[in-house]
């Protein structure tokens, strides 16, 4: 069966098909959100919450994107929403800063290519923790906040002193 | 252990009346472990049986002791319910409910008190009868053999001593019908199962014992074995229909089964468990038959 | 994507010791990859397989509070245990189309009372003492609780149950009578007059469950309820009068005998002749 179908039985309330989808996507799930917070603790709690949420929110899958792209979805706004009990609201926000990532930044951390790369690793770590939460997770400015647990103020000038650095380091 | 406890049920001259109508006229009869099947038509006195077995209903006269407990008396009744198993004949289900949420409820109301090791349990008995997949389904959207398994279910919980089944194949698939002779057998080592059905393959298949019931009597009470060796003698096969046998049918051969009397030119075959009840229960009944 | 993961490599995105772009690049390529992916959990799953199934033993519990009737959540959020809420839930069906009858009759019975007149009063009040009756009705029986057989089988008492619905829907039932009630109030307490008859009605229904089904009993009482005023040749509010008192005192009387009836055989009421 494929993660599509999974899914599709999981809407028509099948337990097999949950075992199923948790034994092939919980493991890089976990895996994967270990690298955005050091709590075992928090990450297991968002790990039990993002496949809770993926039996209800099933119905609403639409299959056009990858059911991969849609589980890690739901599983970093878990894990940003229980960070964010632990933060407090970082600070009061302008929508404007709430935008998704444009094709031009997609294309320029597109960082499968050795300068690129390159450029990523000379990025500080609160730069490359900036880029990772807003292009690799597609995250808005404030979930990247809490996620970072930095005010989305914060999160908008890093993110534009990594694009000037990385251009730099292009040219 | 005695001898005592391995009487599981112990019934005397019983006898149950409705009105003017008597549904079981002196039934007598000893339980111990294993399997038994119970045989007969439709209005025989099974379910009547069963019934009274399983605490649901007052006797008239006689005496019944269901795991060593009298339940006519309340207090006795109470100690029986808290190692009985029962499905009822007909499918007593909520339907907005979930399988999950029905098994939970019955398991409430056997007083499994504990909330987590109570959803462990609920778990494990729809394991048991494979309704692992469908636990968070609306029982209205589940097949009939399914809702027979969740009836099965929650009569496996706890895992009771007596298990009281009412007819649990009907509606169920041949494979389902294997799962089900797997699980019950399983079951019931050192314990005891009474199960009625129409199917005599059931029986063949699952029962140490089989007690035939006819208007409200007990007619034959053995093995398979013996009930089969009953029709030993009487079972023909033939060329030709024969219309003074009790029962005949042209089988898949193009020949002709006879159970009764011997027919011209028929030669003596070995008999089946379902030709020892015909010829037990006086072939088929009227409006069968007709 | 043309590039895969090494099993080397993906041992050091568990391990969390790639640099931030190779990090990146892996990440961006696992959400559309299912070969990378099945590497990344079968490395991940070797090395964390405890905790793994635990959060997936969560994950079934946590589910089990899900997919709990909305009617039971309603009522642990009031303060039953989710345990009592069950037993409750399993005919909260009945209960409600009962409760929603309830609501146009009581309706219909004010409008009519508006009407100022006492045989349109007598009516409202006749179907008010009903409510009790036909709430108690809906709480137990063999039509109502398709699992009836199921249920007096279980060593929980029966009475504990009949008690838990009756209560169920006899609080919302007085409830809304009683409202309506405040809007006749102009009549003063002969307005609530139908109170003690109902709730003697529902206990005399009750103890007489012992004997017949609940619904034949129910059944019994309305009609002889309905047929009282007629035979007496006056009006129902005259008959049961808070402040003449006789029908007062008759329906007191009559919950005292039934409640004591109950009393001495209660534990009857699950073992039947039928």
């Amino acid at each position: 069966m494929s993660d599509d179908q999974l899914v599709a039985a999981i809407a028509g309330a099948s337990n097999d098909a949950l075992a199923e989808l948790y034994r092939r996507h919980a493991p890089w799930l976990l895996a994967r959100l270990r690298h955005r917070c050091a709590d075992d603790g928090i990450v297991a709690e968002a790990l039990q919450d993002t496949f809770v949420a993926v039996w209800k929110a099933a119905t609403s899958f639409d299959g056009r994107g990858a059911a991969g792209a849609w589980l890690w979805g739901i599983a970093i706004r878990q894990l940003i929403g229980k960070l964010r009990k632990r933060h407090p609201e970082p600070m009061v926000l302008d929508e404007r800063w709430g935008r998704a990532v444009s094709a031009e930044e997609l294309v320029l951390f597109g960082t499968e290519h050795g300068d690129l790369a390159g450029a990523l690793d000379r990025l500080s770590p609160e730069l490359r923790a900036v880029v990772q939460a807003t292009v690799l997770d597609g995250l808005t400015t404030r979930e990247a906040g809490h996620l970072l647990g930095i005010p989305a103020g914060t999160v908008k000038s890093r993110m534009t002193r990594a694009r000037a650095e990385m251009r730099g380091a292009l040219v | 252990m005695d001898t005592f406890d391995l009487t599981y049920v112990h019934v005397h001259q019983l006898i149950k009346s409705y009105g003017r109508q008597t549904a079981l006229d002196g039934v007598s009869l000893d339980l111990g472990p294993g399997i038994t099947g119970l045989l007969g038509r439709n209005g025989a006195g099974k379910t009547t049986l069963l019934r009274i077995l399983a605490t649901g209903l007052a006797s008239s006269s006689g005496v019944v002791r269901v795991l060593g407990e009298d339940p006519h008396d309340a207090a006795g009744r109470i100690a029986i319910r808290r190692q009985l198993g029962y499905v009822p004949q007909e499918s007593a289900l909520y339907e907005s409910f979930t399988p999950f949420d029905f098994v939970d409820y019955v398991a409430i109301l056997k007083e499994h008190t504990d909330r987590a090791d109570r959803h462990a349990e609920v778990r494990r008995v729809l394991d048991a009868v494979d309704l692992g997949d469908v636990t968070r389904k609306k029982i209205r959207k589940l097949s009939g053999g399914m809702k027979r398994r969740v009836s099965l279910a929650q009569a496996l919980l706890g895992d009771p001593r007596l298990l009281v089944l009412d007819e649990p194949t009907v509606g169920l698939d041949p494979e389902q019908r294997l799962r089900f002779r797997q699980l019950i057998s399983r079951h019931a080592d050192r314990r005891c199962v009474v199960l009625s059905t129409h199917m005599t393959e059931d029986v063949e298949a699952l029962c140490d014992r089989v007690i035939v019931i006819n208007e409200g009597v007990v007619r034959f009470d053995g093995t398979p074995v013996e009930l089969t060796d009953t029709a030993r003698g009487n079972v023909w096969i033939a060329d030709r229909p024969d219309p003074g046998a009790l029962v005949s049918w042209r089988t898949g051969e193009g020949r002709h089964r006879h159970i009764g009397s011997a027919p011209a030119d028929a030669e003596l075959v070995a008999p089946t468990l379902q030709d020892g009840y015909l010829l037990l229960s006086g072939g088929l009944s009227e409006e069968v038959a007709a | 994507m043309s590039w895969h993961l090494s099993p080397t490599s993906a041992k050091d995105y568990i391990g969390q010791r790639h640099s931030g772009s190779t990090v990146a690049s892996i990440e961006s390529h696992l959400p559309t990859c299912g070969e990378c992916r099945r590497l990344i959990a079968d490395v991940t799953t070797a090395a964390n397989e405890p905790l793994l199934d635990q959060v997936w033993q969560r994950v079934t519990i946590a589910l089990d509070d899900v997919t709990r009737p909305w009617s039971e959540r309603a009522l642990t959020r009031v303060g039953l245990s989710p345990e009592t809420a069950r037993l409750l839930g399993a005919t909260s069906r009945a209960r409600l189309s009962f409760l929603l009858a309830m609501l146009l009759t009581v309706g219909i019975a004010i409008v009519a009372a508006h009407g100022g007149r006492d045989a349109e009063f007598g009516a409202f009040l006749s179907v008010a003492a009903l409510g009790p009756l036909v709430a108690t009705a809906l709480a137990f029986g063999r039509r109502v609780d398709p699992a009836h057989a199921l249920v007096t089988t279980t060593p929980t008492s029966v009475w504990r149950i009949v008690l838990l619905r009756t209560a169920a829907s006899l609080i919302p039932a007085v409830a809304i009578t009683g409202l309506a009630s405040l809007i006749v109030r102009e009549r003063g307490w002969v307005a609530v007059a139908w109170l003690l008859p109902g709730i003697a009605m529902a206990v005399v229904s009750l103890a007489l469950s012992i004997w017949v089904p609940i619904e034949h009993a129910a059944l019994g009482l309305a009609t002889a309820w309905i047929a009282a005023p007629v035979v007496a040749l006056r009006p129902a509010g005259e008959l049961i009068d808070t402040t003449a008192g006789l029908g007062q005192l008759v329906a007191i009387g009559a919950a005292t005998l039934a409640a004591l009836v109950i009393t001495y055989s209660r534990s009857t009421l699950d073992f039947r002749e039928t």
